[in-house]
């Protein structure tokens, strides 16, 4: 089974997207993938309860298909971004949570670190767009949450310093990392699974913001035994998320 | 009569805000003796323009006496290309918008690289509607603020035919001053209240602009 972890849904004008259910899955099906894990725009960047909403729309349309991140506009919204996270997670059963960060807007501070305890609590992995000097300074603090990395520390184009968001994740057993970069440089995959094994590093393609096929095909055409890649390309956010193959 | 002439209303994403939705701006409008104020919904930059215009008409239908609606335009999803075609300028007028918001820097366009922003300045300037460039929301937030010197290139690029145009002016204190006087210089060009910040050099800067090119801005 192959599982995309990273997928947007709903609309968003800064990145210039209007993607709904039908067409991401329409999109998987060319790709061979069986389910994506969606963070709706409209809670990442604007609205976190109607967004969330929206994508719990989109989960019923597609049940066997769409995967649920809760998704927050900002983290600093103390017990209405708890109550909304302990929503999404109970009515709407979404299985992780997603955050954003940026350069004016780091969410490595205090504000942060209830949601992450909570996650923790409530075993919901948290899909982050963070750096690796974010992801140090939260897993220094709640160690025990499940933390993805996003694009392996991009921020904010989706392609980081692949090589330290490795070094930062060796230190952290409960640090993963997403696949999903808008380069594709040469040994990255190979080399986060030569550091830190094949059940820390999960596969995203961020689509519909990048095109799929290549991000695809370099976890797919990496030199990984049949097991590696099947813990790579569905195994281990499912593992994460409690859902069963 | 006092006139705002950059509020907004719709959420905004970045903390607890008390107030949301058209009944509570006007209501806040009115405990500040403001009388009327141009508005855009925040949908429009965070979310999809067109949806946030849908919400502005209907929040200025419902206070035609208070909110005049303004239009906030972008680039079509997943194109960079903007086809007149598609949102013809006709539509906005019969709607009963009464100007533009450009916000390039939310919108992922370049203001110098798309055409589009000639064919909103030429049918704005035919409707006699000023055309808002907020350089940033409020704060830098998420996105840098829109470079001023950009803008004056713009309006040097359209030379004699620029159309009728308005920066608001949100400087940050090591930015666009400079910017922002260069930009003056083009009679057209008018600039809004929230250039001062506080910073005793935004404040004198716009002290230099006459009075009929300045506009109140609330920050609602």
């Amino acid at each position: 089974m192959i599982v995309d972890a990273h997928v947007h849904i709903g609309k968003s004008t800064r990145l210039q997207i209007n993607m709904d259910g039908e067409g991401l899955v329409r999109i998987a099906d060319s790709l061979g993938v069986d389910k994506l894990c969606c963070t709706d725009l409209t809670a990442l960047f604007y609205d976190m309860h109607e967004g969330n909403r929206l994508l719990f729309d989109e989960m019923r349309r597609f049940p066997d298909r769409i995967l649920g991140y809760a998704s927050l506009h900002s983290t600093r919204f103390d017990e209405e971004a708890l109550d909304e996270i302990r929503r999404c997670r109970e009515v709407y059963g979404m299985r992780g949570l997603k955050i954003y960060s940026t350069p004016e807007m780091s969410i490595a501070e205090s504000a942060t670190i209830p949601i992450l305890e909570l996650c923790a609590e409530l075993k919901m992995p948290i899909l982050a767009h963070t750096t690796p000097a974010e992801c140090e300074y939260l897993m220094a603090r709640v160690p025990e949450v499940q933390f993805i990395m996003a694009h392996a520390g991009g921020q904010p184009f989706a392609h980081g310093d692949w090589n330290r968001a490795i070094m930062v994740a060796e230190r952290f057993p409960n640090l993963y990392l997403d696949t999903a970069c808008s380069t594709v440089d040469t040994g990255f995959v190979e080399a986060c699974v030569r550091a830190l094994g094949a059940d820390r590093v999960i596969f995203g393609t961020d689509v519909p913001l990048l095109d799929p096929w290549p991000q695809l095909a370099k976890v797919r055409e990496t030199q990984l035994t049949d097991a590696q890649r099947a813990l790579l390309m569905g195994g281990n956010i499912l593992r994460l998320m409690g859902v069963s193959a | 009569m006092i006139f705002d002439a950059n509020a907004f209303l719709g959420k905004w994403p970045y903390w607890p805000t008390p107030r949301s939705t058209a009944a509570e701006v006007v209501e806040e409008l009115k405990g500040l003796r403001i009388e009327r104020a141009a508005v855009c919904s925040t949908r429009s930059i965070f979310v999809n323009w067109e949806d946030g215009n849908c919400e502005t008409q209907a929040a200025a239908t419902s206070f035609p006496e208070v909110l005049i609606p303004f239009a906030c335009l972008g680039t079509q999803e997943l194109s960079h290309s903007w086809k007149p075609s598609d949102y013809p300028f006709d539509r906005y007028v019969v709607r009963g918008f009464r100007g533009i918001r450009l916000y390039p820097q939310h919108h992922s366009y370049h203001l110098l690289f798309e055409s589009f922003v000639d064919e909103i300045l030429e049918d704005a300037a035919a409707c006699r509607w000023p055309v808002v460039l907020p350089l940033r929301v409020v704060m830098n937030w998420g996105v840098p603020a829109l470079d001023p010197a950009v803008i004056t290139s713009h309006v040097l690029r359209e030379g004699p035919h620029q159309k009728r145009a308005k920066p608001h002016s949100a400087f940050g204190p090591l930015r666009g001053v400079k910017g922002f006087a260069d930009t003056l210089k083009h009679s057209r060009w008018h600039a809004d209240s929230r250039v001062c910040d506080g910073e005793s050099k935004d404040i004198a800067c716009s002290l230099t602009v006459q009075p009929h090119r300045l506009t109140i801005d609330a920050g609602l």
